[in-house]
């Protein structure tokens, strides 16, 4: 059950009380000035301290970076992780804002037969080495990156399996070889 | 020639150089292969030497379950030791593959990628168990290169067992 | 910095790239490809990949449990760090309170982890430049932080110590006394290779002034750890995002975030020996306040759908777990971020416009947690060809280049 359905649902947001009260006035001034580029209902503050989930149009990315970096000093990048939601395929950035001392993580949605979404190693540096690995492993495109190469899995590596999405079962025959089970498709879980 | 056939392996039984290899782990059985030469259980007074070059070794100690990256380079390394070699597999990922077994990069222990002489368990084995399995393997050698065991006996002796309360031992040897 | 205006593009010849005498032939085999002019280093690559075991792809197999087992054995060096942070993680998405007492002997453990971590690479930065007297002596003191974990925990690595709803086993009052010397002894030779690392000039001088990471270039990078903490980044997740007993121990007041602002592979070297002494004192702390009362709490397999962020501070930097669950006992997804994979970026950056002979050391300042294949490539620009050199040899030649050239500066 990946993903939100109309009762179950990932997001646990926490209620508006003083131990969230800095979140809270974080996520309100996000949704206030960048009302547009943000999806506004997959946005919450959750009830472990110092955490703030946002979601971001993916080609309102870039912009949101810049505000993030302008206005609330977003410096600390931590990594980029990717998820395959069944229709769509997701990265998330997690950022980290010190001096507010709360964790951001950005999510963007791509469509799974088009991921694509502009890079910001331009901006951040530091996702160098993330956004070619999320490519090589969900097959998230992150357009204008510079420098796109194999990073993690072997060089004789096919071309359009990437082991992480939930469809993936390994053709090459290596959990056979193993004798143990691997990873399960989605219909089985 | 008799004779120096048999000095020549007496020498290697003897005074084994080895050479160690990580093929993809946790590094967590290369510490304690390092911690085995370290002060507190100190190899070298065996002879045992970690040599850099696969070219001078006579036994490669071989950790980690082998991921598809690291297998052609295994065997190279494996191809480049003179004869006559031997691998030990240290470690229960370099024995099956450990936790890592059923991954789509691992291949399941190092006898997937070449032949293996020793086995060592443990996750990590302790560096006196590392000693223990060399030294099973050195007689098992001797037996074969007709090395007389009671030769070997001397100096191989176990070392005392670690006692837990080490503090104070340890503030004598740091007097020095 | 170098001799000419634009970098040139080195196209090594089609038919045969003669990599050294170890590799015949082998495509691309390196970890780091450094062009060099001369003897100054104005390129590098980073390529990582050899230790990619695909833990992320079998972690959603396994059930949580059998996570904290798994993801353990990332790192036999930090092996705690994963194990406390994922059960920390499967914790707030049940969202279960563990017992204080549990979360104060997971704390000891980390910091325990902490100290046996910095001492293991004060070791190997002083073999790095060729101190191998300051090597044995360190290792044989991390001996007894490793009795102690052993008497806590049953192992000298991958001690396992924690399960969902706390930990698996008790620190007997017994034990406490035995603690607490040999904490007293680690204090005093710590504060020994303090002395050693400041004022012997064979150390000091292979470390002062290289490998050099300005404070808004670290900053951008995103580097972690004391990597970054020795270039002024006030990054410590123990400080910013604490859990489990920092947040008592934060709230005394006695402990500081440790900072160096020289921003060199010395400035990282200080950072590390600071922080194994306070490591210890916090140790101390921790075992003289520890409260009584139970180590665990059960927790029903089934974890309801949530998406948490675990941050910890491991002996590297920041470590991160992203984990998704969704009902069942499995995982839906879970995100390792470890630290060292953070620091490559900026490691690219300072290996440039410096020697040769000092890439040794820059490559271990940022206590790289790589698999030791330890295979560098030089690639000489000037000459067209490609060499493939063991980082112990590179050592050795390091070593002997200082011998020839020594550095009389500061």
């Amino acid at each position: 059950m990946s993903g939100a359905e109309a009762e179950v649902t990932e997001r646990r947001p926490a209620e508006r009380d003083e131990l969230h009260k800095r979140e809270y006035d974080l996520l309100d001034t996000i949704l206030q000035d960048m009302a547009d580029a943000v999806v506004a209902e997959e946005c919450y503050v959750h009830v472990q301290p110092r955490r703030v989930f946002v979601r971001v149009h993916p080609d309102r990315l870039r912009e949101f970076i810049r505000y993030m970096q302008r206005e609330h000093d977003m410096w600390q990048v931590s990594t980029l992780s990717g998820r395959d939601l069944g229709d769509d395929l997701q990265a998330n950035y997690h950022f980290f804002l010190n001096d507010k001392k709360i964790a951001i993580t950005i999510k963007v949605n791509v469509p799974r037969d088009k991921p694509e979404y502009p890079s910001i190693t331009d901006l951040v540096p530091g996702v160098d080495f993330v956004e070619n690995e999320i490519r090589e492993m969900f097959g998230i495109v992150p357009v204008g990156h510079p420098n796109p190469r194999r990073c993690e899995l072997p060089e004789n590596w096919p071309g359009e399996e990437y082991p992480l999405r939930k469809d993936w079962a390994d053709p090459r025959g290596l959990m056979k070889r193993s004798k143990t089970t691997g990873p399960r498709p989605k219909e089985e879980l | 020639m008799g004779f120096l056939r048999r000095l020549v392996d007496k020498a290697k039984i003897k005074s084994p150089w080895v050479f160690h290899f990580n093929s993809g782990g946790c590094n967590g059985c290369d510490i304690e292969i390092i911690a085995a030469l370290m002060p507190r259980l100190d190899l070298e007074r065996f002879g045992v030497k970690l040599v850099g070059s696969p070219r001078h070794a006579d036994i490669m100690l071989c950790t980690g379950p082998v991921t598809e990256q690291i297998k052609p380079r295994l065997q190279r390394i494996y191809e480049q030791m003179a004869e006559p070699k031997y691998v030990v597999a240290i470690g229960s990922c370099a024995c099956s593959g450990g936790v890592f077994r059923g991954a789509y990069n691992v291949l399941g222990g190092v006898d997937q990628a070449i032949p293996v002489t020793a086995y060592v368990p443990g996750c990590p084995p302790k560096p006196s168990a590392i000693m223990h399995g060399a030294y099973q393997l050195l007689q098992v050698l001797a037996e074969i290169m007709g090395v007389s065991p009671k030769e070997l006996a001397p100096e191989f002796e176990e070392p005392p067992a670690p006692t837990v309360d080490t503090t104070e031992t340890g503030a004598e040897v740091a007097q020095t | 910095m170098t001799s000419t205006s634009n970098r040139t593009v080195v196209i090594p010849p089609r038919v045969s790239i003669p990599i050294g005498p170890q590799h015949p032939a082998l495509k691309e085999p390196a970890m780091f490809k450094l062009t060099v002019e001369g003897e100054l280093i104005v390129d590098a690559e980073v390529n990582i990949g050899y230790n990619h075991r695909g833990v992320e792809k079998l972690a959603e197999s396994n059930t949580h449990i059998q996570n904290l087992y798994l993801l353990a054995r990332i790192c036999g060096i930090c092996s705690a760090t994963h194990n406390g942070n994922y059960a920390q993680a499967v914790e707030s998405a049940a969202e279960v309170e563990i017992p204080e007492r549990a979360r104060y002997i997971r704390t000891l453990i980390w910091e325990l982890d902490r100290i046996h971590s910095h001492i293991l690479w004060l070791g190997v930065a002083f073999h790095e430049v060729g101190f191998d007297t300051a090597f044995m002596y360190t290792w044989r003191d991390r001996e007894v932080a490793m009795d102690m974990l052993e008497s806590i925990s049953g192992n000298r690595v991958h001690h396992d110590m924690n399960t969902v709803g706390g930990v698996r086993r008790d620190v007997p009052d017994e034990l406490v006394p035995k603690l607490l010397r040999g904490f007293d002894k680690l204090k005093e030779r710590m504060r020994y290779y303090r002395d050693v690392v400041l004022h012997e000039k064979t150390f000091w001088d292979r470390v002062a002034g290289v490998g050099i990471l300005e404070t808004d270039v670290a900053k951008k990078m995103g580097a972690v750890g004391p990597t970054a903490r020795g270039s002024n980044v006030p990054v410590d997740v123990r400080f910013n995002d604490p859990t489990q007993a920092y947040v008592p121990m934060m709230d005394t007041g006695d402990f500081e975030m440790i900072l160096n602002d020289r921003c060199d592979v010395a400035g990282r070297t200080i950072v590390r020996v600071e922080e194994t002494i306070q490591a210890i004192e916090m140790c101390s702390w921790l075992v003289k306040n520890m409260p009584d009362g139970p180590i665990r709490e059960r927790v029903r397999p089934r974890i309801q759908p949530n998406e948490v962020l675990a941050r910890h501070e491991a002996p590297r930097g920041e470590l991160i777990h992203y984990l998704v669950t969704n009902g069942t006992d499995k995982p839906e997804r879970i995100k390792v971020r470890a630290p060292t994979h953070a620091n490559w970026v900026s490691m690219a950056h300072t290996l440039k416009g410096n020697y040769l002979a000092d890439a040794p050391i820059i490559l271990a300042a940022i206590d790289p947690c790589y698999s030791c294949t330890d295979r560098v490539v030089v690639v000489d620009a000037d000459e067209q060809k490609m060499e493939l050199v063991p980082l112990d040899v590179l050592r050795v030649r390091a070593n002997k280049w200082y011998k020839e050239n020594p550095r009389r500066d500061e």
